[in-house]
C-alpha cells in the first residue's frame, strides 16, 4: 500500500500532470491529422523525455499514445477521413452522424467510449497481466492467420449490396498492398527496377487516398452545382450524449473492449483489426442491424471502445514480457529502456512502484485526454461552419502533408493521388469502400503470417488447424460466411415474392440500393 | 517542468533559426559549416532509431546548428541510402548507416554500394546472441548441437528477415557447427515472443531483447557471434570459443555523407560525433538500450566498412543470396 | 450509361487489369530466394486470379436475363460539372506535388492555394486570397513544423525557412 501511495503521489505531481497534458495535446493533433499517427507523435516526444525523470517521462509517452488514439476519431467524424487506421471503422457511422447535425454527439460518444474501453482494458491488465501475456504469446503465425481470416469474413457482412463487388473490393485492397518489397523474401514486386518503388503502397497513404480524394471531388461538384450545404454555426449544437444513451450501450462497451483487449495483446495485430471486428460484432448483435452505416450510435461506440482497449491490451505483453506488439509500443519500450526500466516479469518484483505508476498514469492519461476532447468538441465542430469547398481544399493540403510525413517521401504523395484516382472510379462503379479497406488492412498481415507459418511447418498445411485458438477462429469464420449466405438467400427469396406483387416495387428499390 | 522549458526553447530556437536563414545567403563559405540544421537520415524504426535520436541530440550540443533525424524507411534501407546518395555533397544530409548497405546491395535492391558514401565515423557495434528456451535444457552451444544431431531433426531458428544481417550471422554460425536449419523470418522484435511461445527452437537477436527473460530464468543465451568478447546486456561467451571456430559476425553502425563531401566538413562532423559518442550521457543511454558505443575515425571506419563489405559479399555468395554476381 | 452497361464496362476493365497483373507476376517477379512452399508470387498470383474470376462473374452476369429491369435501366452519367471537379482535384494535387518538390512547403502552399482560390474557385476577395493561404501555410509551418518538429517537404530549388 505504501508503494501504491508513493506512486500515486508521484504520478499526480504537477510535473506528471503537465507532461501528460502536453503528450495528450501532441497526440490529439497527430491523431486528428490523417497521415500523422501516434507512432510518429511518440517518436517526436521521445527525445523530450530523455532528460526528464522517470514518472513524468512515462506520463508523457502514455499521454501521447492515448491522445493519438483518441484524435483519430475527430477527423473520421468531422471530415470522413480517419486520422489513424484504427479509426477507419469509425467513419462508417460517425461521418453520417455529423451530416445529420449530430457531430458533437458523435465525437462525445467516441471520446467516452474510448475512455471506457481503455479503462476496461486496464482493469483486465490489472487482474491478469501475467496470465494474459502468456495467452498472447501462444498466438503464433498460424493462429494470427486464422484470426485474420475471421476478420476478412466480415467482408460478407460489410459489403452492402452485391457480395461479388464486395469481394472485388477486398481483392483490390490486397493487390494494392502487394506492390513494393516482399515482406518475407525482400524481393521487389511490381517495382519495374525503380528503387523508390520498393517503398510500395503504405497502408496510411492508401487510406488517405481512398477516403479523402473522392470526398473532395464530390464536395467540389456539389459546390459548382450550387447545392452546397451551408451549416450555420448556430445549427451545430454542442450537445453531449445523454446518460441514458451510454447505459443503452453497456453490452456493446463490454464486448468491444473485450475484443480490443485480446486483439491488442496479440503481437503483430493491432487497432484496425480490433475496430472492424468490434463493429461487425456490434452489427450482428444489434436488434436493428439495418441502421448501421446510416449514423448508428452503436457503430461509433464499437470501434472506438475497441481500438482504445487495444492500448491496454498492447501494454500486456509489453509490461508482462517486455515484448512490444506494434511500432507504437516499441517506441514506448525504447523510452522505458532509456530510463533504465526494463519491462518484463522481473519488473513486478524489482520495481513494483514503476508498475503502479504505469497503471495510475494510464488512467490519468485517459482522464486528461477525455477532458481535453470534451472541452474541445465546441471548437472542433466550428470547423463545420467553414464553407465545405474551402474546407475541402484545406483537407487536400493536409492529406498531401500527411502522406508525405509518414515516411518523409514525396513518392507517397504520388501514391496517394493515384490510389485516390482509382478509388474514385471504384466507388463510381459501386464497389463498396469498406471491403477495399479491409483488404488493405488485413491483406499484408494475412500474407506475412500465413507464409511465415508455412515456412515453419515446411509446407505442411495442417499447421493452420492443429491449435485450439486457430481452429476456433476458422469455425467462427465459417459460421459467419454460412450465416450470411443463408440470410442473403432468404432476402432474395423475400425480394422475389415481393416482386410478384406489382403494388410494392418501392420495397425492392430500398433493399437493393 | 522540462516540458515547459523544452517548449519555450523550441519556440525561441525556431524563431532564431528562421531569422538566421533569412539573413544568410544560400551559398556561403564552407568554413562556417554548419550554417543550417544537418539532416541525419535514419533507415529503420525501433532501437536503431532511438539510438540515432540520442546521437543527434548529443551532436547538436557540439555544433552551432542542430542535427535532426529524418526517418526515410523502406526497402531494407534502400530508400534512405538512395536519398542520401542523391543529396548535395555539402554535409547537410548525412545517413545513420550500418552493415545494411552491404546486405541491401548484394540482395540486388540497390544500384550502388558503400563506395557512394564518404565515411564520417563509426558509432558502435551490435552483436547478436543465440538464445534458446531454458526448458530445452541446452546450456551451451555444444549441448544444443549434440542434442539436435542426435534427434536428427532440423533446428527452427528465428531471425529478423530473409537476407537480413541476423540471417547471415546465423547461417555462418550453423554452417560452422554443421546443423540443418529452417530460418523463420519475423519482423524486428518478435522472435523472443515466438521463442517463449515454443514455436521455434532458437533465435538470433539482440541481447537486450532477451535480458529480462534471462534474469527471470526462462531463456538461456548460449553465445555471441563476435570473435572478441564484448560487454552485452547478458553475460555470455563467444560462439568462436564455444565450438564455432572463426565466427566473427557483428553489425557496425556509423555516419556517412554522400561521396564528394569536402574533407573539412567531414572533419567537423567527425569531431562532433566523437564528442557525442564519448559523452557519459550517450554511453549511459546506449547501455540502457543494449547498444555498444565504439568510436572509429573516418579513416579507420572507411577501412572497416570495405573489409566488412567484402566478407558479407563472400558470405552471401556462399549462401546463394548474392544477386550481384 | 445504364447501370447494366456500367457493370459490363467495370467487369471488362477489371478483367483486363487482372490479366495484365497475372502476366506481370509471372514475367517480372524474380525467382524465390529460399526453398519454401509459398513465394513472393503466391499472394499476388492468387489475388490476380481472384480478381479475374470475380470480374468475369460481373461481366457475364450482365448478359444474363435480369429480373429487376428498373434498376438495370437506371441511367448513370458523369456530367460536365463532375468532370470539372475531378480535373480540379487532381490538377490541384499534381501542381502541388510538383511545387512541393521544387520550392518546399511554405512557398508551394502559398502560391498553389492562392492560385486555386483565384482561378478555379473564382474567389476575388483579397482577404480570402491572401489570408487563407498565408494562414494555412504559416499556421501549419509553425504548429507542425516548428512546435511539433514534423518534417515538412523541402524544395530542391528554393527554400523559405
Amino acid at each position: 500500500m505504501d508503494i501504491f501511495l508513493h506512486a500515486l503521489a508521484e504520478s499526480l505531481s504537477w510535473q506528471s500532470v503537465a507532461a501528460t497534458f502536453f503528450g495528450a495535446i501532441v497526440g490529439l493533433v497527430f491523431g486528428a491529422i490523417p497521415g500523422l499517427t501516434y507512432s510518429m507523435a511518440l517518436a517526436m516526444v521521445l527525445p523530450i523525455t530523455f532528460t526528464m525523470s522517470n514518472t513524468p517521462a512515462i506520463a508523457m509517452l502514455l499521454g501521447t499514445y492515448i491522445g493519438g488514439m483518441t484524435g483519430g476519431a475527430v477527423s473520421a467524424i468531422l471530415i470522413g477521413v480517419p486520422g489513424t487506421p484504427s479509426a477507419a471503422a469509425t467513419v462508417l457511422d460517425g461521418e453520417k452522424m455529423a451530416r445529420q447535425g449530430k457531430a458533437s454527439i458523435a465525437i462525445g460518444i467516441a471520446t467516452i467510449s474510448g475512455c471506457i474501453g481503455g479503462v476496461l482494458s486496464l482493469m483486465v491488465m490489472l487482474v491478469s497481466v501475467d496470465a494474459l501475456a502468456r495467452v498472447a504469446i501462444s498466438f503464433g503465425p498460424a493462429e494470427i492467420t486464422a484470426l485474420v481470416v475471421f476478420g476478412l469474413s466480415t467482408i460478407c457482412g460489410l459489403s452492402g449490396g452485391s457480395l461479388v463487388k464486395g469481394l472485388i473490393g477486398g481483392v483490390i485492397g490486397l493487390m494494392l498492398m502487394n506492390i513494393g518489397q516482399d515482406p518475407i523474401d525482400a524481393v521487389p514486386r511490381f517495382t519495374f527496377g525503380f528503387t523508390t518503388m520498393l517503398q510500395g503502397v503504405d497502408l496510411l497513404v492508401a487510406m488517405i487516398g481512398l477516403f479523402a480524394v473522392p470526398h473532395v471531388v464530390s464536395v467540389l461538384a456539389t459546390y459548382w452545382r450550387g447545392k452546397e450545404l451551408h451549416i450555420q454555426t448556430g445549427d451545430v449544437r454542442t450537445e453531449m450524449p445523454s446518460f441514458r444513451l451510454l447505459i443503452s450501450q453497456k453490452w456493446n462497451f463490454l464486448r468491444s473492449a473485450a475484443i480490443g483487449t485480446i486483439v491488442g495483446a496479440i503481437p503483430g495485430t493491432g487497432g484496425p483489426i480490433a475496430a472492424f471486428l468490434a463493429y461487425d460484432q456490434a452489427k450482428r448483435w444489434s436488434k436493428t442491424p439495418e441502421t448501421f452505416g446510416k449514423g448508428e450510435v452503436a457503430g461509433v461506440v464499437a470501434p472506438e471502445a475497441s481500438n482504445h482497449a487495444v492500448t491496454g491490451g498492447a501494454m500486456i505483453p509489453l509490461i508482462g514480457l517486455g515484448i512490444p506488439g506494434d511500432p507504437a509500443t516499441a517506441i514506448i519500450l525504447g523510452g522505458l529502456l532509456i530510463h533504465g526500466i526494463q519491462p518484463g516479469p522481473l519488473l513486478f518484483m524489482e520495481k513494483p512502484d514503476v508498475i503502479s505508476s504505469i497503471y495510475i498514469l494510464f488512467v490519468l492519461a485517459y482522464a486528461i485526454t477525455t477532458l481535453i476532447q470534451l472541452f474541445g468538441v465546441r471548437v472542433f465542430v466550428k470547423a463545420l461552419s467553414i464553407p465545405p469547398h474551402l474546407m475541402a481544399i484545406g483537407i487536400l493540403v493536409m492529406c498531401v502533408i500527411g502522406s508525405f510525413a509518414i515516411r518523409n517521401s514525396l513518392f507517397d504523395v504520388g501514391v496517394m493521388c493515384i490510389v485516390g484516382f482509382i478509388a474514385y472510379w471504384l466507388i463510381k462503379a459501386q464497389i463498396p469502400v469498406t471491403p477495399i479497406l479491409l483488404g488493405l488492412v488485413l491483406g499484408p498481415t494475412l500474407e506475412r503470417e500465413s507464409r511465415t507459418a508455412l515456412i515453419m511447418s515446411e509446407g505442411d498445411m495442417s499447421i493452420f488447424v492443429t491449435s485450439g485458438p486457430a481452429l476456433a477462429f476458422w469455425v467462427l469464420a465459417v459460421v459467419i460466411v454460412a450465416g450470411q449466405f443463408i440470410a442473403s438467400m432468404r432476402e432474395r427469396k423475400a425480394a422475389r415474392t415481393a416482386l410478384a406483387k406489382p403494388n410494392e416495387p418501392a420495397a425492392i428499390q430500398e433493399t437493393t440500393a | 517542468m522540462t516540458t515547459k522549458r523544452d517548449f519555450t526553447e523550441r519556440v525561441g530556437l525556431s524563431a532564431a533559426a528562421a531569422l538566421g536563414l533569412m539573413l544568410v545567403p544560400m551559398e556561403a563559405a564552407r568554413a562556417d559549416f554548419p550554417e543550417k540544421q544537418v539532416e541525419m537520415v535514419t533507415l529503420f524504426g525501433g532501437p536503431a532509431q532511438t539510438i540515432s535520436q540520442v546521437l543527434a541530440d548529443m551532436m547538436s550540443k557540439n555544433l552551432p546548428k542542430p542535427v535532426i533525424t529524418v526517418s526515410r524507411p523502406g526497402g531494407g534501407g534502400a530508400i534512405g541510402y538512395t536519398y542520401t546518395q542523391a543529396a548535395a555533397p555539402d554535409g547537410y544530409t548525412i545517413v545513420f548507416n550500418s552493415s545494411s548497405i552491404s546486405t541491401v546491395y548484394y540482395q540486388g535492391n540497390l544500384p550502388f554500394d558503400y563506395k557512394a558514401f564518404a565515411p564520417i565515423a563509426q558509432i558502435g557495434v551490435e552483436v547478436p546472441v543465440l538464445a534458446v528456451r531454458a526448458d530445452s535444457g541446452w546450456k551451451d552451444l555444444k549441448s544444443m548441437v549434440d542434442a539436435t544431431k542426435a534427434a536428427n531433426k532440423k533446428l527452427r531458428v528465428g531471425i529478423s528477415g530473409l537476407g537480413s544481417f541476423t540471417h547471415l550471422a546465423s547461417a555462418a554460425l550453423f554452417n560452422r557447427v554443421g546443423l540443418q536449419v529452417i530460418y523463420i523470418p519475423y519482423g524486428e522484435g518478435r522472435a523472443p515472443a515466438e521463442l517463449l511461445g515454443g514455436r521455434i527452437d532458437a533465435a538470433l537477436q539482440w541481447s537486450s531483447q532477451f535480458a529480462p527473460h534471462v534474469k527471470a530464468g526462462t531463456i538461456n543465451v548460449l553465445c555471441m557471434t563476435s570473435k572478441a568478447k564484448v560487454e552485452l546486456a547478458v553475460e555470455t561467451v563467444t560462439c568462436d570459443s564455444a565450438g564455432a571456430a572463426g565466427l566473427d559476425q557483428t553489425i557496425w553502425r556509423g555516419l556517412a555523407a554522400p561521396a564528394g563531401t569536402p574533407p573539412e566538413v567531414i572533419a567537423k562532423l567527425e569531431e562532433a560525433t566523437k564528442k557525442a559518442v564519448e559523452s557519459p550521457e550517450f554511453v549511459k543511454a546506449a547501455q540502457n538500450l543494449g547498444f555498444n558505443p565504439l568510436f572509429k575515425s573516418a579513416k579507420e571506419f572507411g577501412a572497416a566498412v570495405a573489409a566488412e563489405d567484402k566478407e558479407i559479399g563472400e558470405l552471401m555468395t556462399e549462401l546463394g543470396l548474392n544477386k550481384k554476381k | 450509361m445504364t447501370s447494366l452497361a456500367r457493370d459490363r464496362l467495370v467487369g471488362a476493365v477489371l478483367l483486363v487489369v487482372a490479366i495484365v497483373w497475372i502476366a506481370l507476376v509471372l514475367r517480372t517477379f524474380p525467382p524465390a530466394m529460399v526453398d519454401s512452399p509459398t513465394s513472393s508470387r503466391t499472394f499476388p498470383l492468387a489475388s490476380g486470379i481472384g480478381l479475374a474470376v470475380l470480374s468475369a462473374i460481373v461481366l457475364f452476369g450482365t448478359f444474363l436475363p435480369k429480373k429487376d429491369g428498373a434498376e438495370a435501366g437506371k441511367v448513370i452519367t458523369v456530367d460536365a460539372l463532375e468532370w470539372r471537379s475531378i480535373a480540379a482535384t487532381f490538377g490541384f494535387m499534381i501542381t502541388y506535388f510538383v511545387a512541393l518538390k521544387y520550392v518546399g512547403f511554405v512557398l508551394a502552399t502559398l502560391v498553389v492555394l492562392a492560385a486555386f482560390l483565384f482561378f478555379v474557385l473564382g474567389k476575388r476577395s483579397p482577404w480570402l486570397l491572401i489570408g487563407y493561404p498565408a494562414g494555412f501555410a504559416f499556421g501549419v509551418w509553425f504548429i507542425l513544423g516548428k512546435l511539433m518538429a514534423v518534417y515538412l517537404p523541402r524544395g530542391e530549388l528554393i527554400n523559405l525557412f
